[in-house]
Order: C-alpha cells, then sequence, then structure tokens
C-alpha cells in the first residue's frame, strides 16, 4: 500500500505531538529499580486499594450467601463487583474548634458563616433559604496515597455526614435517600444505592452515559445523556429509582435536534420535560470558546417527544438552573454566564458561573472553589452571604438541595 | 501480591513507562493528564496484574484508550487545552512541510477524544481498522466514520493539508 505524503505528514505530526512530553524527567521507578519510583508506586499503592475493594465486595457476597439474607435489589451487574461494603459513618476530622454556625461581618461587609465546625458531619451543613449540602465528590483525578477520595452524602434519615466507600462518584438524589454510582470501570450501567441502609449497589444496564447523571427535583427518576457507540445515536435516558426501569429515546443531534459541543440533558425545573441546547448552525464557530446557541429544545420525560423551544442561547446546568417561578434561566454562554429571560431570550446578568442553585426568588447559590466557601448572590450578582464550607468539603463538587 | 510480582510490575512499568506516556499525552496533549491517565491504567493493570502479566502491556493500552475516550464524559468540568484561533503558520522554518506538520500537530489537539484514539492508534500506532476497532470496542465502520471526520476537521483546520489531501489519494 502506497503511503501518500498527507499520510506521511500526519504520521510525523502525531510523532511530534507525542515526542513533546519529556519522558526522561519520569520516573516510573526509582534508581534500584524498585518500585520507589512516583509512578509505579503510586499505582501500586491505588492498585492495592483496587483489589482490597474488590475482595471485599466479594466477601460480602460470600457472608450474604452463608447468611442467607433477604436482598432488597436484584444484582443486575457481574456478582463479585455488584455489592460494596456498607456506608460507613463518617469519622470526625481534626479541624479548628468553631462556635458552630455563626455570622461574622467581613471587611468586604458581606458576612460569612463559619460552618467548619470540628462536628461539622453530625449535621446537615444549612446554607441560605433551609437549602443544605446533600453530597460532595471529588474533582480531582489524581488519586490520593490512600486511594481515591470517596464521596460523602448526607444521610437525611440520620441527619449526618457519610463516607461512600466506593471508587466511583456518589451522586444523591435532591430528596429521599437514594444515591446514583457512577463508576469508569461500569461506562455502561448506572448503580442505584440506597444511603443509610445496608442495601447494596443494583447495577441498571444503560447504554454508555456520558458527562454526568442528574436526578430529577423529585429525587425518583435519573437523567443520562447516552452515546450509542455502535449507532452513533445520542439517547435521552431516564432510569425511575424505585423500579430500576430504563426508558431511552434517541434524539437526532446531528439534524432535526443539531446539538454540537457540550451536548447535555438536563431536567426542567418541574421534572416533566427534559433540555437540550440546540446549536445555531449559521453561526461563526470556534473550538476556543463554546459553540453558539440558537435555543434550548424540550422534549417530554414521559415519552421522549419534542415539546417546545425557548430562545435561550446558551448551555443550561440543571433543573435548579431556573427561577422558582420559570421566567429566568442561568446559562453558559459562549464566553461568560448568564441570567437570561426565557421569553425572549434577553440577556439580564452576568453570573460568576452557570453552575447555581435558584432557590428562592431573589437568592442563588453557587461554590467559589477556590475560596472554599458557597456564595448567596441575587440576580443581578451582589453578594449577599458567604459560607465557609468544613475543610472536609472544600474544594470538592457539591449538590445542594432543599433541607 | 507477593515481592516478586511487585517486581515484575515494577520493570514492566520501567520498560513501558515511557512508551505509554507518549501515547497517553499523543491523546490528551497535556503531561499532567497523561500521567494521570497512565497512573490510572497501571493501577488497574496492578490490580488484576495475576491474570495479565503475560500480556499486560495491551491490556495497559486498552485501559489507556477506554479512560481517555470515557473521560469525554466529564468534560464540562475538566479544562480542554485550547486556541484561540488555529495556529498561524511559522513564520520560519527550513521547508513548507515542516510548517505544515506544526500545524497539524496542533490542530491534531484541537480533536475531540474519540477522533484524537483513532488517529493515534491508526498513524502513531500503526494498527490497521480491524485492531483499532478491537481496541477500541466499537464495529469498524465506527473507526472509519470517525477517522473520516478527524480528517474532515483537520482539513478546516489546516488548510494547506486539505490541498495535499485534495492532490493525494485518499487516507485509509
Amino acid at each position: 500500500m502506497k503511503q501518500t505524503e498527507a499520510e506521511r505528514l500526519l504520521r510525523m505530526a502525531l510523532r511530534d505531538l507525542a515526542d513533546e512530553v519529556d519522558v526522561g524527567g519520569w520516573s516510573p521507578v526509582g534508581p534500584t529499580g524498585e518500585p520507589t519510583g512516583r509512578v509505579a508506586a503510586a499505582a501500586i499503592r491505588r492498585g492495592r486499594w483496587l483489589r482490597r475493594r474488590r475482595r471485599a465486595a466479594v466477601a460480602l457476597v460470600a457472608v450474604a450467601a452463608v447468611a442467607a439474607v433477604a436482598v432488597p435489589y436484584q444484582l443486575l451487574g457481574r456478582s463479585g463487583d455488584a455489592l460494596v461494603p456498607p456506608v460507613g459513618p463518617l469519622p470526625a476530622t481534626p479541624t479548628p474548634a468553631s462556635p458552630g454556625p455563626a455570622e461574622v461581618p467581613t471587611a468586604a461587609e458581606v458576612p460569612v458563616v463559619e460552618l467548619n465546625a470540628a462536628n461539622w458531619a453530625d449535621a446537615p451543613v444549612e446554607l441560605a433559604d433551609g437549602w443544605v449540602v446533600t453530597g460532595a465528590i471529588s474533582q480531582s483525578w489524581s488519586a490520593p496515597a490512600t486511594g481515591p477520595d470517596p464521596s460523602i452524602v448526607l444521610d437525611r434519615s440520620a441527619g449526618r455526614y457519610q463516607e461512600i466507600p466506593l471508587p466511583a462518584a456518589a451522586y444523591p438524589a435532591p430528596t429521599g435517600a437514594m444515591l446514583a454510582i457512577s463508576d469508569d470501570d461500569r461506562p455502561f450501567e448506572i448503580g442505584l444505592l440506597e444511603a443509610g441502609t445496608d442495601a447494596q449497589v443494583r447495577w441498571v444496564h444503560t447504554g454508555q452515559h456520558i458527562l454526568t447523571p442528574q436526578w430529577s427535583p423529585d429525587g425518583r427518576r435519573l437523567l443520562l445523556t447516552v452515546a450509542d457507540k455502535e449507532s452513533a445515536e445520542t439517547r435521552l435516558t431516564i432510569v425511575d429509582a424505585d423500579s430500576g426501569t430504563v426508558a431511552s429515546w434517541p434524539v437526532d443531534t446531528d439534524r432535526a435536534f443539531y446539538c454540537t459541543d457540550y451536548c447535555e440533558f438536563t431536567w426542567s425545573p418541574d421534572g416533566r420535560e427534559v433540555a437540550l441546547s440546540q446549536t445555531d448552525p449559521v453561526g461563526q464557530r470556534s473550538e476556543s470558546i463554546r459553540h453558539p446557541r440558537r435555543g434550548i429544545q424540550f422534549f417530554s420525560a414521559r415519552d421522549g417527544s419534542a415539546t417546545r423551544f425557548v430562545p435561550v442561547r446558551g448551555d443550561v446546568a440543571g433543573p435548579w438552573s431556573w427561577s422558582p417561578d420559570g421566567s429566568q434561566v442561568v446559562v453558559q454562554g459562549q464566553q461568560s454566564a448568564q441570567l437570561v429571560d426565557v421569553a425572549t431570550g434577553e440577556v439580564r446578568s452576568e453570573l460568576p458561573t452557570s453552575r447555581v442553585y435558584w432557590t428562592s426568588g431573589d437568592r442563588l447559590l453557587y461554590m467559589d472553589s477556590a475560596a472554599g466557601m458557597v456564595v448567596a448572590i441575587g440576580p443581578d450578582s451582589t453578594p449577599h452571604t458567604r459560607y465557609r464550607l468544613p475543610d472536609r468539603l472544600a474544594g470538592r463538587e457539591l449538590f445542594l438541595a432543599p433541607g | 501480591m507477593g515481592r516478586t510480582e511487585d517486581q515484575d510490575f515494577t520493570a514492566f512499568v520501567a520498560e513501558r513507562g515511557a512508551s505509554l506516556l507518549r501515547i497517553a499525552y499523543a491523546l490528551t496533549g497535556d503531561r499532567h493528564a497523561a500521567e494521570d491517565l497512565v497512573q490510572s491504567a497501571l493501577a488497574k493493570a496492578y490490580a488484576r496484574w495475576s491474570r495479565i502479566h503475560g500480556d499486560a502491556e495491551p491490556y495497559v493500552r486498552r485501559v489507556l484508550y477506554h479512560e481517555q475516550v470515557s473521560r469525554w464524559r466529564w468534560s464540562g468540568r475538566r479544562p480542554e487545552v485550547m486556541y484561540a484561533s488555529v495556529p498561524d503558520r511559522p513564520v520560519t522554518g527550513p521547508d513548507e512541510h515542516t510548517a505544515l506538520r506544526m500545524m497539524l500537530r496542533d490542530a491534531l489537539r484541537q480533536l475531540p477524544p474519540r477522533q484524537r484514539a483513532v488517529l493515534v492508534l491508526r498513524y502513531l500506532e500503526d494498527l490497521s481498522v480491524e485492531q483499532t476497532a478491537q481496541i477500541l470496542g466499537c464495529r469498524t465502520g465506527t473507526v472509519a466514520s470517525q477517522a473520516s471526520r478527524a480528517l474532515e476537521r483537520l482539513r478546516k483546520l489546516v488548510p494547506d493539508f486539505a490541498e495535499l489531501t485534495d492532490q493525494s489519494e485518499a487516507l485509509r
């Protein structure tokens, strides 16, 4: 087979790209060949952690079989991996003593509520309008020495926080006790687990889902954006948390509902519809910024049919991005986060981030990761209150919900 | 896992680590992301070492590619390597093709993970369409379509490359 000039150039460009990385500075092993090198040692540490988890899971299977304990859920995945250790109480972390939630004025005249008490995990971390932190997952891909950083969730029945001892992210439902478990090792499945119980993960086959699972506002259904490799289809997929039933509909994102770049289904605020941003096919597109949008298309969460279109030009993060009366929404525009009028598409203000929780008519919450705080702002972006998070939660991706 | 197996694993990392890092870098275009990817794949390999150690490299490579493509789902909160515009043609260089190579190299960074993975497997690792499909766990038709989309995007990003592909037979 004759190699064309174009092919030869492409091969050379790929080699150039691969050669950019300085492998000389990379130390996979120590000078004597022992696993003292950073990479080999870290891989062994994390690998051992993975093995321990698997062994624990297998041991639990054996115990369950001997005791003939009735389990509430049918296991749908590989038996050896399907069980997980029961969730355990979160150990107290050594944090500086604090008098507990108390308002302290700052020089910037934005009051700071201190939530970083030593016993913070013993009660829901409460924010504005009665909203609470329901969970937190690590934002880092790098495993610490002790293994992947476990997710932390609020056990509402016990009124305290727990660690979920899984090498996977746990997404808490905004109400109730259900958790969605997303494991990179099981990209075609989603796990369902009831926090605060000895229940086991129920793995449900969904197809390969991308981005993050999203709970409906009532905490009963899970929305997934499924990208089917074989058919190259994008599918709107909804899992009923109680029954484990999966409903899935293909959405033609190549033509009828043209979407490029960040294409993620998100819940409407009432949980009856699902939103998908639509790319503006004639807008100028650059890979350096988000693709231009022409609006948001809604689909029925009951049967996947298209329902309505609104001229909101941006990407919406979730059901809490909408104002309580539904007239305004916060989206990620091409260059900034914006508060937009739903009926007209008019931009009302710019906000620090599009990942907000609209808690009341005039209050929104967002996470300031760098400061380790949740900030309450008005629709015009004016800060009202800052909440200093417990050290254990700061810097993580947080989930908030009404208390 | 006993000490002998630890040594076995460590020897594998010493021998193949740099090569794996090069591939990971070609896939991610970012050193930290590449190291993260390799470390994650190696950890999974270690966890299953007793079963795969005789044939570890194909396993690790499969994990590398799968992880990179599946990490696409997290792209909403992961920084990407972005350019304000397609890099300009360098003003200096020994010949026109050197400049073209540099522009192609930069354009490769802008491909989505799946498309880049296909090109890395096909043109850096020199695997066939069938082998590429096997590693990525998809059909050969999907490999072909992803490669086609990738090349189409490269042609748009680097017009001189488009001219070159127009003049010659299509890439396979």
